[in-house]
């Protein structure tokens, strides 16, 4: 355990050295707060040009989340490289060389990224409501924070957070290039729902929710979306796919010659 | 030099694919020496080294220190010191932070750091990023890192890449008092002459396999060393040394190179002739032969390849 606390911190150093930790983590908070006020805003403006039903589907905390929605856009990228960057270099050799125990190196370094970013996604939610609630001068469509499921909704968007930028870490793992390993997560997580909506056949159609994207959907609405998942096994799916990957990534390190 | 055996490589194979680079490869490695890893380029000595600090795993054999594999020690940094690739420098940090990285990573107390900085020579740089620096003052910060936990046991790979020769002589210097310590150094090199000067016991391999392991004086005695003298009177030395079996390679302005005798023999011909000797010295470049002559058919075997 001391042997873990001390790789664990030996990576917190690491990833505190980097600026563009600090440029991705800020620009994740601007991005989260900054849509929060930004759909405040719009739907204020918008809101006498809404169909009825619009009105009555509008779902401010979801609404109000959109920018923690494209969150992993704007960490994934500081998540695969915490490991692809080792492997390109050749920093791992060094780092191995201090830390030869794998597993705890790769749990270390999950650790001190998912900790702080679920713990930063979390306040950034909170500012996102806020600021929501700021830009928005309709009393009732504001969000309640003390209705039911709100406070869950806003402690599972840091779980969520956590869980993608991990997932995000697994890909780059188990890709090991930067570029690749980041473009195939965008694509993962933006790109593939939109395409499986351009194809006709059904069974696609019954996959959509179970992508990552729309899973944390799931995760981050106080109520389960129309054809979605229900919140736990969202989170239950994600959590499984994040640690299937991990244990691959893991096992490939494992038996590869540095 | 009676000490156990610190580093064990023993029926050591390393396959990559179809690559064999390590063929069941047998030495040892004592404390209080410098041993020199020597073979020429891609013998297999880089991962070799690899696999004693468990970066590599062995297809087959083994490979320990003080009996443990690297990956199973708890705080290796504190137990062995390796240096083994620049590349290994995470380029985009300042050297100090890197250090301090490493030592908390093995609970080594931070005031090592700046111990480490001051003996390679590299503190007042330590600021800087390590892309900024030149190879030189890379290699100084790896021996840094290597020597962080105070370790007992020290690997490098070819760690005089690049240098100055008065970087050279530094790090000889340094891997001699090491060893004076009564620390295990273990410093691979594809150039003889690199490490000849400081090291007590050599180690050579070609193509995967080991072609010798002794000490220096045990390798050399397999060729014919020549000796070069300056006397008062050359001639009539050379005149001597012939009658004794010996002969003459070489004939300077001021001296003569002969083999086939070794220095002692030649004092004492002088001593007992009343010559003043001027100089009286066994070139060096024994060992340089006695590796080319162990190496050039694993070379040769490759260029038939």
């Amino acid at each position: 355990m001391r042997g873990f606390v001390a790789t664990v911190s030996a990576e917190w150093l690491k990833l505190r050295s980097y600026r563009s930790t600090f440029v991705a983590l800020g620009i994740f908070v601007l991005l989260g707060a900054g849509f929060g006020a930004l759909t405040g805003w719009s739907t204020q403006h918008q809101w006498a040009t809404l169909q009825p039903i619009q009105r009555a589907t509008f779902d401010p905390l979801f609404t109000s989340l959109s920018g923690i929605a494209l969150g992993p856009i704007a960490l994934g990228g500081l998540s695969v490289g915490f490991i692809t960057n080792e492997f390109s270099s050749g920093y791992l050799q060094g780092t191995l060389l201090a830390v030869p125990n794998r597993t705890r190196l790769i749990l270390s370094k999950i650790v001190v990224l998912a900790l702080p970013v679920a713990v930063l996604a979390v306040i950034t939610s909170y500012g996102a409501v806020f600021a929501f609630n700021a830009t928005i001068e309709l009393a009732h469509e504001r969000v309640v924070l003390s209705h039911h499921g709100v406070t869950r909704s806003l402690v599972l968007a840091g779980l969520y957070m956590a869980l993608a930028i991990t997932f995000a870490f697994g890909m780059g793992l188990l890709l090991r290039k930067t570029a690749l390993a980041v473009s195939l997560f965008i694509g993962i997580y933006l790109a593939v729902p939109i395409v499986v909506q351009l194809f006709p056949w059904h069974w696609l159609h019954v996959a959509q929710p179970y992508m990552i994207a729309n899973l944390g959907a799931s995760m981050i609405s106080d109520t389960t979306p129309t054809g979605g998942l229900n919140v736990w096994v969202a989170t239950g799916l994600l959590g499984l796919y994040t640690g299937a990957l991990i244990v691959l990534g893991v096992a490939r390190l494992q038996r590869t010659s540095l | 030099m009676t000490s156990a055996p610190v580093i064990e490589v023993s029926n050591l194979t390393k396959r990559f694919g179809d690559l064999v680079a390590v063929d069941g490869l047998e030495f040892s490695v004592r404390s209080g020496a410098v041993t020199g890893f020597l073979g020429p380029n891609g013998s297999g000595k880089s991962t070799t080294l690899r696999t004693i600090v468990g970066l590599n795993l062995p297809t087959s054999g083994t490979a320990t220190i003080n009996g443990a594999n690297y990956r199973d020690l708890k705080h290796p940094l504190r137990g062995v010191g390796a240096f083994l690739d620049p590349k290994s420098l995470p380029k985009k940090l300042r050297a100090r932070t890197y250090l301090r990285i490493l030592a908390t990573s093995n609970r080594i107390p931070t005031t090592r750091v700046e111990d480490v900085l001051d003996f390679v020579g590299i503190a007042s740089v330590a600021s800087k990023r390590i892309d900024e620096f030149s190879l030189g003052m890379a290699q100084r910060l790896g021996i840094a890192v290597a020597l962080l936990g105070d370790p007992e046991v020290l690997i490098f790979d070819e760690p005089m890449n690049g240098l100055d020769p008065d970087g050279i002589r530094w790090m000889r210097q340094v891997f001699s008092s090491l060893a004076t310590e009564g620390r295990t150094v273990l410093v691979s090199s594809h150039l003889i002459n690199e490490i000849a000067t400081c090291a007590h016991h050599v180690i050579v391999i070609g193509q995967g396999r080991l072609l010798a392991q002794g000490t220096v004086d045990e390798l050399t005695v397999r060729v014919d060393s020549p000796v070069t003298f300056s006397s008062r009177d050359n001639a009539s030395l050379a005149a001597l040394i012939e009658g004794r079996g010996g002969t003459v390679t070489g004939t300077g302005e001021n001296s003569v190179t002969v083999s086939g005798i070794d220095a002692e023999a030649i004092g004492q011909l002088a001593l007992d002739a009343r010559v003043v000797v001027t100089q009286l010295v066994t070139l060096r470049d024994s060992l340089e032969d006695s590796y080319f002559e162990l190496t050039e058919q694993s070379l040769d075997f490759k260029v038939g390849h």
